[in-house]
């Protein structure tokens, strides 16, 4: 196959691959599971096959025209490519993990539906080479994380999906009329003409900023952060997928298409940026050391987190952007993990609120160790995969000639440890209030999913020189093509 | 064929009314579908180019002054496929035989009128056949007797009246400048004498007989009373395409072929249709009624369409236009699903809903569809038609009412989120337990509506170049 | 002689009269009757003032649109004892005394400020020059057909307005 087919493939297979979800799930359950994996793997195998074209420095790029310049264009690039194998490789555990996770609830079929969209619309957000297909790609993973974070149907918790719907197409509006500004000024939606065109004469801070406040609704950064922690109530393997892979990781893969890769985003911004990530970064991780509900404390974790990828994103340092590219990688990861032994928790002990729970450790050993370790890749503690991008992100900001910033955000970085361990020992080592929460392990499916997570939140500390060096390169070659 | 679309409604109304033919009535029905069904594929063929025009060869025989344009077929398309729901919808809706026949009669009757409306290019034919669509709804919408029925069908009486007046004291005004009455004599008479008060007054006239009855803010107060207290399958005809043709098409004809693009005439259009969509966006966020939540979502669709025109450029007049196709095919959806609702739970009450969409799954499905084309969700053909407007307002230097565009999206999510998580997303209330899916004749339109509403959206490229974007530049010339 | 200006401000105060009355009367039927006669009286009014193609229309779509609205307002409404029909009848004239005043008051307005007519003709016949007659049967099919349809629907309306429904 060539290249062009594989970026065909990569995007087009699984978002129209996901309506079969309900007319196959009529015949078969395991069927329809099992072309849910396929579905999602098809575009994790056709990313890895053009990881040997894009390192050597080519982009692949397909088009069909449409009228009013609103081409469906797809173009793969490093950056392009990194984000698809992290998101649909973290998509592909997620699902193998609802298998069991989701097996006894009602609705499966529409569920199958909107996890196959969601990441084939995902993969839409990655490849896009135009601004329209982007913001058509970006509307469609917010209607399906509207189906999914409304999954269990009970009214507050249908409430707060369409807060999360509501919140993320405000801002997704405000970022399609500042789409249209852009479009006016180069002519083009074209990522790649605006780039030539724009080079010389920056955006209006106008336009900028209305593009951020799309990117910071979907990132669920301050200000436009509440709708995540509320997000919570969705199945775990759904806000794993939401909240620590995918969703949120768009924005932030946004602003390094469109503000690093393709114009800058100009000096106001610059500046604002940071700071709004750092008064994000603290507000979150405060929330989350006094919250008690499981997943609210990931949550905030989350939100806090997305702050050190923009920092990043916008020291416009290499070491600073090739560090925010690893950190989506392991964050991804490691998050994933923390969500999903969640999820087992949550499902067999049916409780939510940390003092209520306790002494897990006992009855839930491979949970317990699972959950440790991605904590500590969260947390950043040498040598987890956590570690060295965190490193890399707060030297970046150093190199890059902001110290003070730097020194808040390692300050951030020590909060992150302390929540973390407040919630693994409440959870799992301090004495259970009552014996009945004290439940089995989950399936051995479940189990096997957050255990290969946790496995590789280790892996990525130990050969964190493969993932760097494609980042790296990468990032050289988006950082090159905007100097 | 314009001259078959007026003639063969109103034929086959007699024939069907002969008194020896009274054995027809049972097969009333199912002429009138077909009536419909060959105005839609005659429309579809012709428009594509597919087949040569075989009503041509009656043309001649009878002096209409008609016009076929590739504005009035989209407009006959829309007629159709909206005309065909309704019947469906009244199939299922109605039971009794004889009233059936009574309403598949009034249907052709304003089905007759539309076209007429849609193919006429003279002010005084476009009167009467408003009038006769008009009259045709009143009884419509008072078909069931009952006294909301009789309440909403006179308020619409009411200010048809007034819009009548107006049309007619605007169409004597112009009378006394031109040499007739034809679009392009009266276009001809006004360059001449632009500036006169009487000219003046004579076109606000027209432009306010045409808000009232398109339902604009602030003539809008008798729309949600004729739309909710109307039947079920009444009030898809009407909320569909009655208003839309005989106010919102009017007015697009109007201000393009009679009255300068852009002008004076544009602001206010423009005004107007700013304050109609949030507006009706802001009254629908409070309804409880359902159908009076879509007859308010109504007034604000119906402001994109103004703020399209408005802008006075070939991409907004397209866009207005796609907007109106689009509108036209998705409120009729969501009406239809409202009917199917209805007719399940004997309730318009959405407090009085709940998770229902578990137990009417292809109600529910449809109804996300014709809900996310209405709030502009790519990829679905209401998405489209949003952007071309809001794109060509920015374009034409109208910035303002090009962020009021697309802030009123998120107005229209709101209100229509909160339509789905009290009716269809959600737990199934209690006593809840015993309902069960829509008949056949209700799903039928409401999946081909839907179908309609995606394929327009996906299509894009070929519906935008080879129909809605020829028309727009023809409009503006 | 009787000079033209007379005739018809007479006609138009007796219009007026005619309008005022149906909107004050509480009785449907009296109401009908007043409309008619608004309506016949306007006919004429429009007649003598050149204008043969409004006039005609005048009598052929309000007749139409009238008994529709008739049709309704007494589906809608239950009867009144005489009583109560004759003392809501002087409230009513009671409540709207100053509607004749209104109409003279604004009579007055209209013909001291008289809006200044300055229509630059078009050259040649305009359409309100026109003989109705050959406008009807000459250029007007579309037209006709329009009034048989609407007549149609009014026929539709009667029928089915006024028939009872049918129970069980």
């Amino acid at each position: 196959m060539d290249n062009e087919c594989l970026l065909a493939c990569a995007v087009g297979v699984p978002v129209a691959g996901a309506f079969l979800m309900p007319l196959v799930g009529r015949a078969s359950k395991t069927v329809r599971n099992l072309l849910s994996l396929i579905l999602i793997t098809v575009p994790l195998g056709a990313s890895i096959a053009l990881i040997p074209t894009v390192l050597a420095g080519k982009t692949v790029y397909i088009s069909a025209a449409m009228p009013l310049g609103f081409n469906i264009s797809l173009a793969a690039d490093g950056l392009a490519v990194f984000m698809a194998i992290v998101s649909s490789f973290i998509s592909a555990v997620i699902a193998l993990y609802s298998f069991d996770y989701i097996d006894h609830y009602e609705n499966q079929d529409e569920y199958y539906l909107m996890i196959v969209l969601f990441l084939g619309s995902m993969m839409g957000i990655c490849y896009s080479a135009n601004l329209i297909p982007l913001y058509i790609f970006w509307e469609l993973t917010a209607l399906s994380s509207w189906r999914l974070i409304g999954f269990f149907r009970e009214e507050h918790f249908v409430k707060r999906a369409d807060k999360a719907f509501l919140t993320t197409v405000f801002g997704a509006l405000l970022m399609l009329l500042g789409f249209i500004m852009i479009g006016q000024q180069a002519g083009s939606f074209e990522l790649a003409v605006i780039r030539d065109k724009l080079a010389a004469e920056p955006v209006s801070a106008v336009a900028a900023g209305l593009v951020i406040a799309g990117i910071l609704a979907k990132s669920a950064t301050l200000p436009f952060h509440t709708w995540l922690p509320d997000a919570g109530v969705a199945p775990s393997p759904v806000t794993a997928l939401l909240h620590a892979a995918v969703l949120v990781k768009i924005g932030v893969y946004a602003y390094a298409r469109i503000f690093v890769a393709t114009i800058a985003a100009g000096a106001f911004w610059d500046q604002a940026i940071p700071a709004i990530a750092l008064a994000s970064t603290l507000v979150s991780a405060g929330a989350a050391l006094v919250e008690t509900d499981i997943k609210r404390i990931i949550a905030y974790s989350t939100v806090s987190q997305i702050g050190f990828i923009f920092l990043g994103l916008s020291s416009g340092t290499e070491l600073g952007v090739t560090g925010a590219l690893l950190f989506i990688l392991m964050h991804g990861i490691a998050k994933a993990g923390l969500f999903l032994s969640a999820g087992i928790i949550e499902q067999k002990t049916h409780v939510r609120d940390i003092t209520k729970l306790g002494g897990l450790v006992k009855t839930m050993p491979v949970t317990a160790v699972s959950f440790l370790l991605c904590a500590f890749s969260v947390m950043g503690i040498p040598p987890f995969g956590g570690f060295f991008s965190k490193y890399m992100v707060i030297t970046g900001a150093l190199s890059g000639g902001r110290t003070a910033l730097a020194i808040a955000f390692a300050a951030c970085g020590f909060l992150t440890i302390v929540y973390l361990f407040r919630l693994f020992n409440a959870v799992f080592l301090k004495e259970a209030p009552s014996q009945e929460i004290l439940v089995k392990e989950g399936s051995h499916t479940m189990v096997f999913s957050i255990a290969m997570l946790a496995v590789l939140s280790v892996a990525g500390g130990l050969l964190v020189s493969y993932p760097a060096e494609f980042g790296l390169e990468a990032v050289k070659q988006i950082m090159g093509l905007v100097k | 064929m314009p001259t078959l679309l007026i003639i063969l409604p109103l034929a086959l109304l007699l024939i069907l009314n002969l008194p020896l033919l009274r054995a027809a009535r049972r097969v009333s029905f199912w002429l009138c579908a077909v009536l419909a069904l060959a105005q839609v594929v005659a429309t579809a063929t012709h428009m594509g180019g597919l087949i040569p025009d075989l009503g041509a060869a009656f043309d001649p025989y009878i002096v209409l002054q008609l016009r076929m344009t590739g504005l009035s077929e989209v407009v006959l398309l829309a007629i159709g496929i909206v005309v065909l729901a309704s019947l469906f919808t009244a199939r299922a809706m109605i039971a009794d035989h004889d009233e059936r026949f009574k309403f598949g009669n009034l249907v052709i009757l304003a089905m007759m009128g539309l076209n007429g409306t849609a193919l006429l290019a003279d002010l005084i034919s476009l009167y009467v056949f408003i009038e006769i669509t008009a009259v045709s709804s009143f009884i419509l919408i008072a078909f069931d007797r009952d006294s909301d029925g009789l309440e909403g069908s006179f308020k619409y009486i009411i200010l048809s009246a007034v819009a009548t007046a107006a049309l007619l004291a605007s169409i004597a005004l112009f009378m006394m400048v031109s040499p007739d009455t034809s679009f392009a004599a009266v276009r001809a008479a006004l360059a001449v004498s632009q500036h006169s008060f009487y000219v003046n007054l004579a076109a606000g006239l027209l432009l306010c007989g045409l808000f009232v009855k398109g339902g604009l803010v602030p003539f809008h107060w008798w729309l949600p009373d004729a739309y909710s207290s109307a039947p079920a399958p009444a009030s898809v005809l009407l909320a569909g395409i009655i208003t839309k043709v005989s106010g919102i098409y009017a007015l697009i004809v109007v201000s393009t072929s009679i009255l300068t693009v852009g002008g004076a005439a544009g602001e206010v259009i423009m005004v107007l249709g700013i304050v109609s969509a949030i507006a009706g966006a802001l009254l629908a966020l409070g309804q409880r009624d359902m159908k009076r939540m879509l007859a308010y979502s109504s007034v604000s669709q119906v402001g994109y369409i103004m703020l399209g025109l408005g802008s006075g450029t070939a991409l907004g007049v397209a866009g207005a236009v796609f907007h109106f196709f689009n509108h036209a095919i998705f409120k009729s959806l969501l009406f239809v699903n409202a009917a199917a609702v209805e007719g399940s739970l004997g309730t318009r009450d959405m407090d009085r809903m709940g998770g229902i969409a578990s137990k009417m799954p292809v109600t529910g499905v449809t109804s996300i569809i014709g809900f996310f084309s209405a709030a502009g969700i790519p990829p679905l053909a209401g998405f489209w038609s949003k952007v071309m407007i809001i794109i060509a307002l920015w374009q034409a230097g109208h910035q303002t009412a090009s962020v009021v565009a697309v802030l009123v999206g998120v107005l229209t999510l709101a209100y229509f989120l909160s339509m789905q998580r009290r009716v269809f997303f959600g737990r199934l209330r209690e006593g809840l337990g015993e309902i069960r899916e829509a008949r056949m004749s209700i799903l039928v339109p409401a999946v081909s509506l839907a179908l309609i509403t995606v394929a327009a959206g996906l299509f894009f490229k070929p519906v935008f170049s080879k129909i809605i974007m020829p028309v727009g530049e023809m409009l503006v010339k | 002689m009787i000079d033209d200006l007379v005739v018809n401000a007479a006609l138009c105060m007796l219009m007026t009269a005619a309008a005022i009355w149906t909107v004050v009367t509480v009785r449907l039927l009296r109401a009908a009757i007043g409309l008619a006669l608004t309506s016949a009286l306007l006919t004429i009014v429009m007649y003598r003032f050149g204008s043969p193609l409004a006039a005609a229309f005048e009598l052929s779509v309000c007749a139409g649109l009238i008994s529709v609205i008739f049709v309704s307002a007494i589906t809608l409404t239950s009867r009144l004892s005489s009583d109560r029909l004759n003392q809501r009848e002087s409230e009513v004239l009671r409540r709207f005394w100053f509607l004749p005043l209104l109409v003279i008051i604004a009579g007055v307005i209209l013909y001291k400020t008289s809006i200044p007519i300055e229509i630059i003709a078009f050259e040649g016949k305009t359409a309100a020059q026109d003989d109705v007659r050959s406008i009807i049967w000459n250029t007007r099919h579309l037209d006709l057909i329009g009034q048989i349809a609407i007549l149609l629907a009014g026929a539709i309306g009667v029928v089915l307005l006024f028939k009872e429904r049918k129970h069980g």
